[in-house]
């Protein structure tokens, strides 16, 4: 091959290694901006969602005479704060008290 | 006409009676066609009592690995969470303690006949155990090991309520109510003033019967209990709620159970369990923070979690 072939194939391949080298950053740029823009437009805090949590510690109890076990105390057992989603559902909020009749009942069957 | 006012209708599945109500009225329909074709997919997937039922199928398959539908799968998975979750005290291999106690026919048959014979003989001993139930999820294939017979009874129908209610309000966009024997699940934008539920022993108890009221907005609530689906075999009363551990009904100081969850299945679960761990249920449920209500045989309560007592001042009881 004369030398001036192999000279003008040694340009084009550094122009054209360039030329990749330079879509690649800018496409990595624009990939790192689009994932910015998507965090920001859908990322929330877990704690922000109202879904229900996952055995997060309980309310605090009533003060009525009735018997009931008060809230998980200061220093709950460890299941009081796991967070895996292997855990039971805990509501978003327990059951509200009220006068009015029931529409459906929950019982055995 | 009020289109936003909630309606409902009730109907019989699973040898129990189902509650759906809809916050639109003009959605009633369309959201019992889609109710009834899950719970159609449901029967078919996971009855003990259909023959062309694909648990009698593989209850019946010596061990040997099975194809399995996605709604048998997902069964299937509900139910070894809920074992795993519990320490295996919810235990899908109940099929055969179960069947020994005379419960291998449709309840109302079994109710029907009065005093079952025993069908086994000898001690029953533990049930086989979740941890010899099998499902390859890529290929969907199920199998059992160790003779372990399956009885998805803890977990299908709140599974199926949950799965039921989160349909109809995906596709309709309403709140949804759907109890199935009592075991309660709600999705959507519910009612102002929540969803209104009494608790009781039974599913179907009137209202003068002993319970209180409550509301819930989002989730599940469900009851489980010693004093319903309960026969006597041979002159022995038993029941439904077997203890993995002896084989044979629990013998709880709880004689009913109903705890609030994130969903039915959950909370379906934890009431199941707590009727099995007895004494330890209230520490159980209090430290995962379950809102519940414990009833012991003598009708005194206990609560956990900020579940209101029967005398707070929101409830007329």
């Amino acid at each position: 091959m004369p030398q001036h072939d192999i000279w003008a194939a040694a340009s084009e391949r550094d122009t054209g290694v360039a030329r990749i080298h330079s879509t690649t950053w800018r496409v990595g740029a624009a990939g790192v901006v689009v994932a910015g823009l998507l965090a920001l437009a859908f990322g929330h805090h877990p704690a922000a969602g109202s879904r229900p949590a996952v055995l997060r510690p309980s309310p605090q109890a009533s003060s009525s005479p009735a018997v009931q076990r008060p809230s998980p105390a200061a220093s709950p057992s460890p299941a009081a704060h796991r967070s895996s989603p292997e855990g039971i559902l805990i509501p978003a909020q327990p059951p509200q008290p009220t006068p009015a009749s029931g529409q459906v009942t929950s019982g055995a069957s | 006409m009020t289109t936003n006012a909630v309606t409902g209708t009730t109907f019989e599945v699973f040898g129990t009676t189902a509650v759906l109500l809809v916050t639109d009225q003009r959605l009633a329909r369309r959201a019992k066609t889609i109710a009834d074709r899950l719970l159609a997919d449901v029967d078919r997937a996971c009855s003990r009592f259909r023959s062309d039922s694909e648990l009698v199928s593989l209850n019946a398959a010596g061990g040997n690995p099975m194809a399995v539908s996605p709604v048998f799968a997902d069964l299937l998975m509900a139910a070894l969470r809920a074992a795993r979750l519990t320490g295996g005290d919810v235990d899908p291999t109940c099929g055969r303690a179960l069947a020994g106690l005379g419960y291998d026919r449709d309840f109302a048959e079994l109710r029907a006949a009065g005093d079952a014979p025993p069908r086994l003989t000898g001690p029953v001993g533990p049930v086989p155990g979740w941890r010899n139930v099998h499902l390859d999820r890529d290929t969907r294939r199920a199998w059992l090991d160790r003779g372990a017979q399956l009885d998805l009874g803890a977990t299908a129908k709140a599974w199926a309520a949950d799965q039921g209610a989160a349909q109809i309000a995906s596709k309709l966009g309403c709140g949804v109510l759907l109890s199935l024997g009592g075991d309660v699940a709600v999705a959507g934008p519910p009612p102002p003033d929540g969803w209104r539920i009494r608790v009781a022993d039974d599913h179907a108890a009137p209202d003068w019967v002993a319970g209180q009221t409550v509301t819930i907005s989002s989730g599940g609530l469900a009851t489980s209990s010693t004093t319903v689906r309960a026969w006597t075999v041979g002159g022995r009363p038993v029941h439904h709620i077997i203890n993995p551990a002896t084989g044979e009904p629990a013998r709880s100081c709880w004689r009913t159970v109903s705890v609030a969850a994130g969903s039915c299945v959950d909370a379906n679960t934890a009431s199941t369990a707590a009727i099995i761990r007895s004494a330890a249920a209230p520490d159980w449920l209090h430290n995962l923070g379950l809102p519940a209500r414990l009833v012991r045989h003598d009708g005194t309560v206990e609560t956990t979690a900020g579940w209101p007592t029967d005398n707070d001042p929101g409830d007329a009881a």
